[in-house]
């Protein structure tokens, strides 16, 4: 049985919370706004902020969920669908919580009983608002929306806590799973029978999803979805192992073969980990993204693969809370700070061995890089046969 | 039914052509086109992300990933698709594709290479951030948008004899996932560890999607999120399985006091199906499974009673007292009776609609 100690109901949980909110209300000011709404839609996905989840510790099921953040009464908090009012309420430490069928519909109704049509709203995620949920924020406030998000990010990206217990418990289940994926993996079997049983491993540690990509082949050209392809000897099996405990996500890329691999397979392999080095190397408080994204893209046209260089993304950010510094590319100029999480794959394309995946997920601290996987330097896996 | 999605759905994401071979996408097609003629429609743009995916999965045999993507449907040629991350030809069934638009003009280019001029239909936009609806309103100002949301509808309510196939496929899965169930239960395992089980059946059969509900004693039904060593003495569960593109579901449902609360629930389900039939309206199905509950009926009917699935879960109609929507031969419905509480108790039953009353695809109750 899994080691996670963290539930939604956990004081520790609540704190976090608190906190956030607190922050969040100082922003608010700072910015002369009344109330601040939180919209989730209910689709997860962990490139993307879960506004109502970081705001309240709630996942949704959707379709609709709002955090309605008054700068000084308590927060209320809009779920659906109605029969979703307990989960809330154990998960949320917001005590105002209201399960309807229709969120937009409730939200007016809040609205004109609070009296906050003429309230200065601030708005986080409006470019990512379904239209019926938009309308009736546009409807229900007289005073144009303005945008959050920036304020947001500032308080976010910086993680709590709690976000970085749940991160390091995240990354021992990535751990654990990929050498279950050596265990288990064996000729002849799907991929998505590999799948499913990464996804039963990670779910019986403790895990509540897993953004799980992962392919077979001789020669990949990419990471995709599983298909129903066999596993067979000799295949670079390329996996992004991303469990999230909580919410939160990390990821590892890992590459397997099955078998004993060619020695230009390691020593191709040996060129990205040490591209994920050089990266680590930069991820240092006060440096770009860019200029860690440097760094890996040098190591690799150093070794003489520049033209294979296609500005492919080196990583990203890990949600459902802040995905601050975001994708990690070359024109990114987001300075790194203590406290940021993010994943650092420097994934290549080599012509000898096709597509292979190398990376670690990273804590910023102030003392240096921090990777929350407890593997060190990486190198090619094998798949016993 | 309202589930919790995962981050993305990962299992046998394939376009199975033994099953849904060419041909049936271009019946498909034909019928989309015929009902756009039908609404003059020169063109028609479907939206999807990664949990709403419908429409592009009927017309492609696609499963996007993304955030979001557009499918066009022009007056002639295969679809085109618009997305971030591209399938391969092998993959699904497309013409012509490239990236999200970038609302540059590159849509209203694209949409004039295709021929497509004049009125266009809209899709699955109620989905969509409304951010990128204004921004595609804004570029295709010279066209007649109108909702296309009922016509895809009326083409996709009545399954076809090879969807139905699928179906009973997801139904044949869910067997095995609801044994595995029961057989984590009988092996002692906690309730969430046993869930877990039933999940990884369910994947290793090919299920690319798992939806689970579950209720104990006291407590409301929920989404599998965390791992608790808790083993209860009651545990009641709705799973759903998703395969190549198409849902059923199944409850279960173990411990003391079940047993007479599922007759109940079977009884309630048993005078819903004798309802069955086409022509009914979907709320006569539900005013007869409510007042077979009675007093349980107020419980039953916040979970809701039921509604249509196929391509989608949560597929209109809905069974419930007010709807209006008439039921129609070869839809698929999946009716149920969720009860919370001190004994919890999930009842289903998976049938379809045919010539002459409802055939009964998948029965779910007290094990």
């Amino acid at each position: 049985m899994s080691d996670v100690p963290l539930a939604g109901d956990e004081p520790v949980l609540q704190v976090a919370v608190q906190r956030r909110i607190a922050e969040l209300r100082r922003r608010m000011a700072s910015e002369g706004a009344d109330v601040a709404l939180f919209y989730s839609s209910g689709v997860h996905t962990f490139l993307l902020v879960d506004h109502v989840r970081y705001v309240s510790g709630f996942k949704c099921m959707g379709p609709d969920a709002i955090v309605v953040l008054p700068k000084d009464n308590p927060p209320t908090l809009l779920v659906s669908p109605v029969w979703d009012e307990d989960r809330a309420r154990r998960q949320s430490p917001i005590e105002d919580v209201v399960a309807t069928q229709d969120v937009p519909a409730a939200l007016r109704r809040l609205v004109e009983e609070r009296r906050l049509a003429t309230a200065a709203v601030v708005v986080t995620g409006l470019d990512r608002i379904t239209a019926p949920a938009r309308e009736a924020l546009t409807e229900s406030f007289r005073l144009p929306l303005r945008s959050f998000d920036s304020s947001f990010d500032e308080v976010a990206a910086i993680r709590d806590h709690y976000e970085l217990a749940l991160a390091r418990a995240a990354a021992r289940i990535a751990d654990e799973a990929n050498e279950h994926l050596l265990a288990t993996a064996a000729v002849g079997m799907p991929e998505y029978v590999l799948a499913a049983e990464l996804v039963r491993f990670t779910k019986s540690r403790g895990a509540d999803d897993n953004f799980l990509l992962l392919a077979s082949s001789q020669h990949n050209r990419g990471v995709r979805p599983v298909s129903d392809r066999l596993l067979d000897r000799g295949d670079f099996v390329i996996s992004e192992l991303t469990p999230s405990v909580c919410g939160q996500f990390v990821q590892i890329n890992r590459t397997a073969v099955v078998g004993e691999p060619a020695p230009q397979a390691r020593g191709a392999y040996d060129v990205l980990a040490g591209a994920l080095e050089a990266g680590l190397s930069r991820a240092v408080a006060g440096t770009t993204v860019g200029e860690m994204v440097g760094a890996i893209d040098g190591m690799i046209a150093g070794a003489g693969y520049g033209g294979h260089l296609t500005g492919r993304r080196r990583g990203h950010g890990l949600g459902l809370g802040s995905v601050v510094p975001g994708d990690l590319v070359a024109g990114n100029d987001t300075v790194l700070r203590p406290g940021m999480i993010f994943t650092l794959h420097p994934n290549q394309y080599l012509p000898a061995t096709g597509y292979l995946m190398c990376g670690q997920p990273v804590l910023v601290t102030e003392r240096g890089p921090e990777v929350l996987s407890a593997r060190g330097s990486l190198s090619l896996d094998v798949v016993p046969v | 039914m309202i589930t919790m999605p995962g981050v993305v759905t990962h299992g046998r994401l394939v376009w199975d052509q033994a099953l849904f071979p060419p041909d049936e996408q271009e019946q498909r097609l034909d019928a989309v086109r015929s009902a756009m003629r039908g609404e003059g429609l020169d063109g028609l743009l479907v939206f999807a992300d990664g949990v709403h995916h419908a429409d592009t999965v009927y017309l492609t045999q696609w499963f996007p990933m993304e955030l979001w993507s557009v499918v066009i449907v022009s007056g002639s040629g295969l679809p085109s698709i618009l997305s971030q991350l591209v399938p391969t030809p092998a993959r699904a069934w497309f013409g012509t594709s490239g990236r999200i638009p970038a609302f540059d003009g590159d849509l209203a280019r694209m949409l004039g290479q295709l021929g497509v001029r004049g009125q266009l239909g809209l899709a699955g936009f109620e989905y969509a951030p409304g951010a990128v609806l204004d921004r595609l309103r804004d570029e295709l100002a010279a066209y007649r948008l109108q909702p296309a949301d009922e016509l895809m509808r009326a083409v996709t309510r009545r399954l076809r004899p090879r969807e139905l196939s699928a179906v009973r496929l997801a139904a044949r899965t869910l067997e095995q996932a609801a044994a595995a169930l029961a057989a984590s239960r009988g092996g002692g395992q906690s309730d969430t560890a046993a869930l877990v089980e039933a999940e990884a059946a369910a994947r290793r059969l090919g299920a690319s999607d798992v939806r689970i509900l579950y209720a104990t004693p006291g407590g409301a039904y929920g989404p599998l999120e965390r791992q608790r060593d808790r083993r209860s003495d009651a545990l009641a569960a709705y799973l759903a399985a998703e395969v190549l593109g198409y849902w059923a579901d199944v409850g279960v449902s173990f411990g003391p006091g079940t047993a007479d609360l599922g007759m109940r629930c079977s009884d309630a389900l048993e005078a819903m199906t004798t309802h069955l039939r086409a022509g009914v309206r979907a709320a006569e199905v539900a005013r007869a499974g409510l007042a077979s509950l009675g007093e349980l009926g107020a419980t039953a009917a916040r979970y809701g009673l039921g509604n249509a699935v196929g391509l989608s879960l949560d597929g209109r109609p809905h069974l419930a007292p007010d709807s209006r929507d008439v039921l129609e031969q070869d839809m698929v419905v999946s009716m149920r009776v969720m009860i919370d509480g001190a004994a919890p108790v999930a009842a289903t039953r998976l049938a379809l609609i045919g010539g002459h009353g409802a055939e009964v695809l998948l029965d779910g109750g007290p094990a």
